[in-house]
């Protein structure tokens, strides 16, 4: 079901069935709709089994990267020699995404069962939920539902009766989005500064206190109750005909549409089906000029990209983008682009962590160079510039932020050229951009 | 940043022992498994460019300047993360390469000042260096965006400034004060472009957590962070590896100079006690060797009311040469004698002892050490048998339980503290027995799992216990015990310490400490893997100081700790040299090597080298010299380096004793407090000024190196070599590694030592001899030193220095980071900004019971004497503690503290005084009688200089 507009035929709610209705909010509510049963059932298997559910699922991750969640968790030393620990990536900071919130909000349970399942898998007692700071509503939601879990016996010493221990922990982020990065989550968790970590030591080697660790976005632990319950077999059934992408996902869809909102679809699913029906297409009068499918870090899409799109990871990354968190920013032909991504640089910029030099001073000048092309000061070498920079901001550094900056203005420069010329030669008038 | 550069690797070596194969632009190297690309690549020759590594910081990883291309794997790995494989191909070198670190530099200097010219760090200068390195020509960003350009400078350290606008961000500053230095007083504020460097939060350094160790200058590449010496006189020019002559740590030095000025003083990369790293002192407190106040003419005078007297080296020597051969004549031979200081090097305490032994013919040498470490000595020869520490100073990178007993190694070890502090950060355990909360207790990222704030004086009595947890609960070392101890002491004392009068619940009233606590601790040490206690004067300067380093030692024997590494029993010294002092004879019952005077042998061998007979009567120790002085048999003493009316306790007695002399001779940098009293006045030579060696607290000897000319002309060896020639017994060395290689030839623990081997091995740990060639790391690995270990029987008495109504508080004595022990040089440098006087801690609710406020002045009296401070109010101390520093003549700490003492050793309770402190008005008598005497005594040296010139 999605929220706040009516479930659309075209949908298929599985993690969204109970948006918008508060009795699911509840532990007696969350079970009296089929909840905890996943759990259960995941304390009656031994941890190998249940990684060997989800990898048959074929689930991946919804935090952006897309990797196999079962083998993630085939990743954590099968013996328990330090403390294991699980991390929930709630920090959900990317412009265009929020699903994760509208979980959190409608179904703490949801993700508390998904979370102690992860945590069985992987031989953790102990879970830290990291929530964005600016969540207020949904961080009190999650502190009761937290509170009502220990006392419905879901976490706590001994999990309905196993014997296992599982406690979660909430913390709250300060504003930071690197902080929604892993290895900077558990820098911030570790009471230390958001820089994100060198690897190796992977996680599942050294990660939170330099004991073994997985991380796993909200959405991709909220579907793990649902695989448990009803079976990996019947998940992997939910796709069309990509077997490497499978399931339901959110789309947080925004921008120019009619009905923005959270969207949950079965991979594969064409993307101008959820543009066009499910989100009502374009404001009257408008047409499509770009869409940024995955959150703000991923190259745009061209009309004609989106026109035989998949919603799945290899379908996203065969038109030349990726799927990323699934946060789609659509924008109609009133949009500047040069200014678009320029606001985008300028949000990388304020977010770098500053350990790189191509990041920290990268990201400045890809903002202070898109300023000056906006303020009718751009010359034709300077997207030479950008470019060259941009090339050294992709791939060399410690982690992706700086690609992120880079793969939207790269991709703005070679499939809108004519934006950029606009302003450089003069032809538009230039914009005031002071931050 | 360092001048005179040494190779740096990038990133620190790997311990692994495994060796992998790679090839690094077509050349194979084979390096051990997770060594850095970067690091393989320079071991082969290679340098990948660089600017966020250096090879003392775990690599970061952020300055993206050393990508490289690893055959076969897709993108640009960073080297200095990169671990080395079997197989890897590496290409460090190519146009791509080239192109990206341009770029990578490019953007380094779109935000950087271009005035390398007039910069402080021209030509010593990383981000310089590599702008050379990676051929950048132009800058295509401009230089009008953006920049840091004026961010004000901070100059509120008086040593070293931090000027921002030429910072890049690489985070070395900050890493070197975590990982080195483990302060965490600086981080990075702010995100993106706008990220800064901050000491604490955006503050001054002087106002941040910083303690100025100088990590963070040392490590940053750039002019940021710059020494002010460098920057008024410029970088240096040459280096001379010299070791450090403040505490018992015994940091390795580089001093860099241009000219015949010290610029610099670099912690040594290679110092195998400190490892590159310093503490304030060391690094910048040496500008006491140029002060003013050095006094560089010989003087004496006939009374100590008359104005001092400027003359030649010969008629001062001739004169105290002649002073002490009447007294003799006329008092007898036992009337004279001298008190050498852990301040000097092994060779002139070597030649005091000598002196004493020889020239006077008496066995009245006594060291400082009386007052620190005696107990030490004694405790551990009778337990183990070697009066020194068990490890080195690595030792501790293998402890997973550090007790740490009376001691404050932040403040008093502070290079030391900080490996310490790495290990606990990575894991170990750590528990504390102090009255007082010591930084250790709890500093960033260090939390002690056990704080036994006992009463001061009742160490024994926690030991007993702990010993009896340990006994009674079945955690004793059964094999390790009876394979390697005594078996009938170790009955003995099991027995005694299981009786129920030695039990936590027994003595928690004695103590203080619930028995919980010490049940907890004594179980953690004994199970929680290797045990190591450290500790310091809290355990000896008690009256049963000499019981509790026995009973240390019990502790460490029952359970094993002891004889590998990891483990052991470690007194943490607190001079440069008390270690060297007391190996080099320095004690009235002591010939070199700890051999008692009464042995006919040892003196047989001593007699033989030097050609006289010796005194087979024990001498006196300094508390006996002084009651000698004011009974009338003791009337003349010659000083090195040691400052007995300020350091010594009960001060009024000192000085009293003082003044009963006929002839003092001092040999000292300044006109000290003990040098108000003296007769003659001979200029010492600081460690800049002469050739020695030092042995610190792991009995590491250390070569100390001439750096530049003795402002007064001779060396300290030369003065004693003159003095003795003028009292009739020749000695005849040309170079202090000649004094070594008698002390070789006299002393079988030293055998191997020697000025060539020194060099050779850069520092040698004794034992070193045909046995342990290149020296002795961990002692009592296969046996004691002694055979078995011997316990020894430790029954708690109570100190006579009780509280009472008159004097309910009990005072203890420490000392502070910034100051060392008198103060005498550091109170002459800017360290002074830190710890401008001493103050009186004491808890709020003492404060309060008394109408004392912060800051307000207090008056303290003791059963001695009384003194007024100010008080700072502090729940670091506990209720009924009061505690204080002595690193200021006028504080007269001293003057407080009593004469009781070590029943073995006479070692001075100076941490236990009975006292009550009450709101004054006004100085103490004593202050305004010391103020007086000083301006007077000022007022006959001025007299001095004056006299020459007129
Ligand atoms: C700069 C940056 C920000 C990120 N922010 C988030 C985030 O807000 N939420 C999230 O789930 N993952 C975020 N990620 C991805 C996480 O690093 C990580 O891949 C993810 O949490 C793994 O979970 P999954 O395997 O379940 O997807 C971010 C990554 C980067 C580089
Ligand atoms: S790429 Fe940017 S955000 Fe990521 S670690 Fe480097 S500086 Fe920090
Ligand atoms: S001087 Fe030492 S304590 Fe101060 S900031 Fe630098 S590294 Fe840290
Ligand atoms: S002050 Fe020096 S070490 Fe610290 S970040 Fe700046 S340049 Fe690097
Ligand atoms: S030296 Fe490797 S990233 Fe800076």
């Amino acid at each position: 079901m999605g929220y706040p507009h009516p479930s659309h035929a075209g949908e298929h709610p599985v993690l969204s069935k109970h948006f918008g209705d508060a009795g699911a909010r509840t532990f007696d509510g969350w079970v009296k709709r089929g909840g905890y049963e996943g759990l259960k059932k995941a304390l009656g298997m031994t941890r190998d089994q249940v990684v060997e559910e989800v990898k048959a699922s074929g689930l991946r991750g919804r935090g952006g990267a897309g990797f196999p969640t079962g083998m993630k968790w085939s990743f954590m030393p099968k013996e328990v020699v330090k403390p294991h620990y699980l991390v929930c990536n709630a920090d959900e900071s990317e412009p265009g995404t929020f699903k994760d919130r509208e979980i959190i909000r409608w179904t703490p349970h949801q993700l508390i069962e998904g979370c102690a399942i992860g945590a069985h898998a992987i031989g953790a007692e102990r879970i830290y939920i990291y929530i964005r700071g600016e969540f207020t509503h949904e961080h009190r939601i999650l502190l009761a539902a937290v509170d009502e879990a220990y006392k419905g016996g879901a976490l706590g010493a001994n999990v309905f009766g196993s014997g296992r221990r599982i406690d979660v922990v909430v913390h709250r982020g300060a504003g930071a989005y690197i902080c929604g990065e892993e290895t900077a989550m558990m820098n911030s968790i570790e009471g230390k500064r958001g820089n994100p970590r060198i690897k190796p030591p992977f996680p599942a080697v050294a990660g939170l206190w330099a004991c073994p660790t997985t991380i796993n976005n909200v959405e991709t632990l909220a579907a793990a109750g649902h695989i448990l319950r009803q079976g990996g077999a019947w998940y992997k059934g939910l796709c069309r005909g990509n077997p490497k992408s499978t399931g339901t996902k959110l789309f947080s869809v925004c921008g120019h549409v009619q009905r923005p909102g959270n969207y949950e679809v079965v991979m594969g699913t064409s993307m101008k089906e959820l543009i066009y029906d499910m989100c009502g297409g374009m404001r009257p009068g408008r047409t499509l000029k770009a869409v940024i499918p995955g959150g703000s870090s991923v190259p745009i899409m061209t009309p004609a990209e989106v026109e035989d799109c998949l919603l799945d990871y290899e379908g996203v990354v065969a038109k030349g983008s990726m799927l990323g968190s699934g946060g789609m920013i659509v924008m109609d032909d009133s949009t500047d682009l040069v200014y678009q991504v320029m606001r985008l640089a300028r949000f990388y910029a304020h977010e770098s962590c500053a350990q790189c030099t191509q990041c920290r001073e990268g990201t400045a000048w890809t903002t202070r160079i898109l300023e000056k092309i906006l303020a009718g000061k751009g010359r034709r070498e300077d997207l030479d510039l950008l470019l060259d920079l941009a090339d050294n901001m992709t791939g060399k550094t410690i982690c992706v932020l700086s690609d992120s900056c880079a793969a939207p203005v790269v991709s703005a420069i070679r499939k809108f050229p004519a934006e950029f010329d606009a302003y450089i030669s003069r032809e538009k008038q230039p914009v005031m951009v002071t931050a | 940043m360092t001048a005179i550069h040494d190779l740096d690797y990038g990133t620190p070596a790997s311990e692994s022992t495994t060796l992998v194969t790679l090839t690094i632009d077509g050349i194979p190297v084979t390096v051990p498994a997770g060594t850095s690309l970067m690091r393989a690549a320079q071991m082969a020759g290679i340098a990948v460019p660089k600017l966020c590594a250096t090879d003392s910081l775990k690599a970061f990883g952020s300055c993206r300047l050393c990508l490289v291309q690893v055959e076969g794997r897709k993108g640009f790995p960073a080297s200095c993360t990169t671990p080395a494989e079997q197989g890897l191909q590496v290409v460090t070198q190519n146009s791509k390469l080239a192109q990206l670190r341009r770029g990578v530099m490019e953007l380094y200097i779109s935000d950087h000042p271009l005035d390398c010219l007039t910069c402080s760090a021209n030509g010593d200068c990383e981000l310089q260096d590599m702008a050379g390195a990676v051929g950048l020509r132009e800058v295509r960003y401009g230089f009008d965006g953006a920049n840091h350009l004026k961010a004000e400078k901070d100059t509120s350290n008086p040593y070293f400034t931090f000027d921002a606008s030429k910072c890049i961000v690489c985070s070395r500053c900050v890493r070197a004060c975590e990982e080195v230095q483990g302060t965490y007083a600086l981080t990075i504020d702010g995100r993106g472009f706008d990220s800064k460097v901050s000491p604490g939060q955006m503050e001054p350094f002087m106002a941040s957590e910083c303690v100025s160790c100088g990590a963070c200058v040392q490590a940053c590449p750039t002019a940021t962070l710059m020494e002010n010496s460098v920057i008024e006189a410029g970088t240096p020019e040459r280096e001379v590896v010299t070791t450090c002559a403040y505490c018992g740590v015994g940091c390795a030095f580089t001093a860099e100079l241009r000219g015949a000025e010290v610029v610099r003083m670099t912690p040594y990369k290679d110092g195998k006690a400190n490892h590159g790293h310093s503490c304030v002192k060391g690094r910048f407190a040496w500008g006491y060797a140029t002060h003013p106040d050095r006094i560089t003419k010989p003087m004496i005078r006939k009374r100590i009311t008359d104005p001092w007297k400027e003359v030649s080296w010969e008629e001062a020597i001739g004169y105290a040469a002649a002073e002490f051969k009447r007294l003799q004549a006329q008092y007898g031979r036992s009337s004279v004698g001298a008190i050498s200081s852990s301040r000097c090097t092994n060779e002139e305490t070597y030649l005091m002892q000598k002196l004493v032994r020889t020239a006077f013919g008496n066995n009245n040498i006594d060291t400082c050490a009386r007052v620190c470490h005696s107990p030490t000595g004694y405790g551990l020869k009778q337990t183990l048998g070697e009066s020194a520490g068990t490890q080195d100073f690595d030792s501790v990178r293998h402890t997973d339980v550090m007790f740490v007993i009376g001691a404050n190694p932040t403040d008093g070890h502070p290079v030391f503290a900080s490996q310490m502090k790495r290990r606990l950060r990575e894991g170990a355990k750590l528990i504390v027995a102090d009255p007082r909360q010591i930084d250790l207790v709890r500093s960033p990222h260090v939390e002690a799992s056990y704080h036994l704030k006992l009463r001061p004086g009742t160490n024994v009595a926690l030991i007993n216990s702990l010993a009896h947890v340990i006994v009674t609960e079945g955690l004793v070392a059964e094999q390790f015990v009876a394979e390697r101890c005594d078996v009938e002491s170790f009955r003995q004392w099991r027995e005694f310490v299981a009786r129920a009068e030695n039990s936590p619940e027994a003595l928690e009233d004695v103590t203080g400490v619930p028995a919980a606590e010490m049940r907890g601790a004594a179980r953690l040490y004994a199970t929680g893997g290797n045990g190591a206690i450290y500790y310091g004067l809290g355990v000896t300067e008690h009256s049963q100081g000499s019981t509790m380093v026995m009973g240390i030692a019990n502790l460490a024997m029952a359970t094993g700790n002891i004889g590998r590494e990891g483990v052991g029993v470690n007194p943490l010294r607190g001079q440069n040299n008390v270690q060297g002092s007391c190996d080099m004879g320095s004690f009235p019952h002591e010939l070199p090597g700890y051999r008692h005077v009464l042995e006919d042998s040892t003196r047989a061998l001593f007699e033989g080298t030097w050609g006289v007979t010796l005194e087979s009567e024990p001498g006196l120790r300094i508390p006996n010299m002084f009651d000698a002085a004011l009974e009338g048999s003791f009337k003349g003493l010659y000083l090195e380096g040691e400052d007995i009316a300020q350091s010594d306790p009960n001060t009024q007695h000192v000085t009293a004793a003082l003044e009963a002399m006929e002839c003092i001779v001092v040999q000292d940098l300044f006109l000290n407090e003990t040098a108000k009293f003296a007769h003659v006045f001979l200029p010492g030579s600081s460690f800049l000024e002469k050739d020695g060696t030092f042995t610190n607290a792991e009995r590491r000897i250390s070569r100390v190196r001439k750096v530049m000319p003795p402002v007064g002309g001779k060396a300290d060896w030369e003065i004693t070599v003159d003095l003795a020639v003028a009292l009739g017994y020749p000695m005849a060395y040309s170079h202090p590694s000649e004094i070594m290689d008698e002390i070789a030839r006299l002393t079988p623990t030293f055998t191997g030592v020697s000025y060539d081997r020194i060099d050779e091995l850069g520092s040698i740990q004794w034992p070193c001899n045909a046995e342990h060639p290149a020296g002795t790391p961990v002692m009592h690995e296969q046996t004691f030193v002694r055979g078995k270990g011997r316990f020894m029987l430790t029954q708690y008495v109570a100190t006579e220095e009780r509280v009472n109504q008159r004097y309910p508080l009990i005072l203890t004595t420490g000392r502070i980071l910034s100051q060392y022990n008198v103060g005498a040089q550091t109170r002459r440098t800017e360290n002074v900004q830190w710890h401008e006087e001493d103050r009186l801690e004491i808890h709020p609710h003492d404060a309060e019971e008394r109408g004392i406020k912060e800051g307000d002045w207090v008056g303290i009296v003791s059963r001695a004497g009384e003194t007024t401070l100010r008080a700072r109010i502090t729940d670091r101390v506990q209720p009924g503690v009061v505690y204080t520093t002595f690193h200021h003549p006028e504080s007269g700490a001293n003057v407080i503290t009593t004469e009781n003492s070590d029943w073995a050793t006479n070692c001075p309770e100076y941490k236990v005084t009975a006292v009550q402190v009450m709101p004054v008005f006004g100085a103490s008598e004593w202050q305004s009688r010391f103020r007086k005497f000083t301006e007077e005594q000022l007022a006959l040296l001025d007299q001095a200089g004056a006299e020459a010139q007129g």
